[in-house]
């Protein structure tokens, strides 16, 4: 008889009779078995009810599963149709133009690897950007007040402007007057020498909602450059470039989820993959909200 | 596994509607609520659906049995932030199935085993003998003695510790 046929049987029989015990006894030796029959047997309630319920609920569950991936279709599709309409709308009216902002310190080498932190915000650049405004407060902590020069750069990554420095105020100080959207800020490592606050203290200043490693960037980063197998094709073929990740972090700080957004190649992509996954644990932001991470691929 | 190829909810619903029972009565167990446990075994049905395709797993028992345990540890965490849990206070060691049958069908044998059942502690005793010889489930051997239950779960562990190490002294497997 299946085990769980025997388990149902031994609910319903009253925990009585032979077959009872020989369960019991095999319980003995399975940790898994003996824990549930401590469950049913500490805890009163009609299990063969509940467990019969169960069926039913993973029954309905796996059928509804079925229209919700159809829903979940229409919803990618609509997204799509939003997207390419808004790129269109960047390309042609001139009011719109979107600028990616990438903020780096100097005296960084081209290997590094660069940590982006989540939010895409949109600010109405004139003269001055408080940076404290939205959502921005969260990313804000990353660019320490020695952050020397600031690039403005456009979707395509071309420099499209320069923006100087972010001062002690934390003011973002830039020479455009279009609005622009700032998507993804980079924070690069700064070079062996400089002294530099510790960036940890920095990431504690981040507010809960935003997903960091959970040892710290450069932990991260430290982790990345060591475990970072170039994909030999990769290699042969001279590519490089890089991967940028979106996912999700689970209770645990495990990284699920995790989906290649933009990449290159699609050995890099799977390397990419695999280091998040099996990469240190990220604090947790909830199930909702989506973080994402670049992991540079640079030949030497 | 068959979801791990075709990625259908269906095809994995199928595999744990076999575990169900028992993830259900392991939930039960730590969360000592009939609905709390309920949708906590869909909730883990839910985990699993991602977690399957991301994870090798040699064999799916004894890892769904450790994601069943994480699960409910974390959710009581999070529902009594200064309430430690400790997840071992009650544990107990598994072994192989303890058999006497083998023993008491020799007769030189039988004798060495009743002299270690006769040093046992009484009521250790008499929790073993029903339980191992008499066939009896917990919850007869409740009813015929009146001890409680927990006391003869401890009994028949500590009595079948005592009487291992009883019968192999006497050089006895």
């Amino acid at each position: 008889m299946k085990l769980e046929n025997r388990i149902s049987d031994y609910l319903r029989k009253n925990r009585k009779g032979k077959a009872a015990n020989r369960l019991e006894r095999d319980a003995l030796a399975d940790p898994f078995l003996y824990e549930s029959l401590e469950g049913f047997t500490d805890i009163p309630g009609d299990h063969v009810k509940a467990i019969e319920d169960l069926s039913k609920r993973l029954k309905k569950r796996t059928e509804s599963r079925m229209s919700l991936t159809l829903g979940k279709w229409a919803v990618a599709a609509s997204l799509l149709i939003a997207v390419v309409v808004s790129l269109w709308l960047i390309k042609y009216a001139y009011r719109y133009e979107t600028m990616r902002l990438a903020v780096m310190e100097e005296g960084i080498s081209a290997s590094e690897i660069t940590i982006m932190s989540v939010d895409t915000v949109l600010l109405m650049a004139k003269q001055e950007v408080p940076v404290s405004r939205g959502r921005m407060q969260n990313a804000m902590p990353l660019m320490s007040p020695r952050v020397a020069a600031v690039e403005l750069m456009d979707v395509a990554r071309t420099k499209a402007g320069v923006v100087e420095e972010v001062d002690v105020n934390r003011r973002l100080v830039t020479d455009t007057t279009k609005p622009f959207v700032l998507s993804t800020m980079a924070m690069r490592q700064t070079a062996p020498g400089e002294d530099i606050e510790n960036p940890e203290v920095q990431m504690d200043q981040i507010a809960e909602d935003v997903a960091v490693p959970v040892d710290g960037v450069e932990s991260f980063e430290r982790y990345i450059r060591r475990s970072l197998v170039y994909p030999p094709d990769a290699r042969k073929n001279k590519e490089q470039g890089d991967v940028v990740l979106t996912f999700q972090i689970n209770g645990e700080g495990r990284p699920y989820q995790i989906r290649a957004i933009s990449g290159f190649s699609r050995s890099c992509n799977r390397e990419a993959i695999r280091l998040l996954a099996e990469g240190p644990a990220w604090t947790y932001t909830g199930r909702v909200r989506q973080a994402s991470v670049t992991i540079q691929f640079r030949l030497r | 596994m068959r979801y791990r190829t075709t990625a259908k909810p269906a095809d994995l619903a199928l595999l744990y509607q076999r575990y169900m029972p028992m993830v259900y009565g392991v939930a039960l167990k730590y969360l000592k609520d009939s609905d709390d446990a309920k949708d906590v075994v869909m909730q883990i049905f839910e985990e699993l659906l991602d977690k399957v395709l991301k994870h090798e797993i040699q064999v799916f028992r004894p890892w769904l049995y450790t994601c069943v345990r994480n699960y409910c540890l974390m959710e009581i965490r999070k529902n009594s932030r200064n309430l430690s849990v400790n997840p071992d206070d009650n544990f107990m060691e598994f072994c192989d199935d303890f058999n006497l049958d083998h023993i008491r069908e020799q007769e030189n044998t039988e004798k060495i085993l009743m002299k270690c059942m006769e040093a046992l502690p009484e009521k250790q005793r008499i929790s073993v003998r029903r339980f191992f010889m008499e066939e009896r489930s917990y919850r007869e051997i409740e009813e015929a003695t009146g001890f409680s239950l927990k006391m003869i779960k401890s009994f028949i562990q500590n009595g079948k510790r005592n009487l291992k190490l009883c019968l192999e002294k006497k050089g006895i497997r």
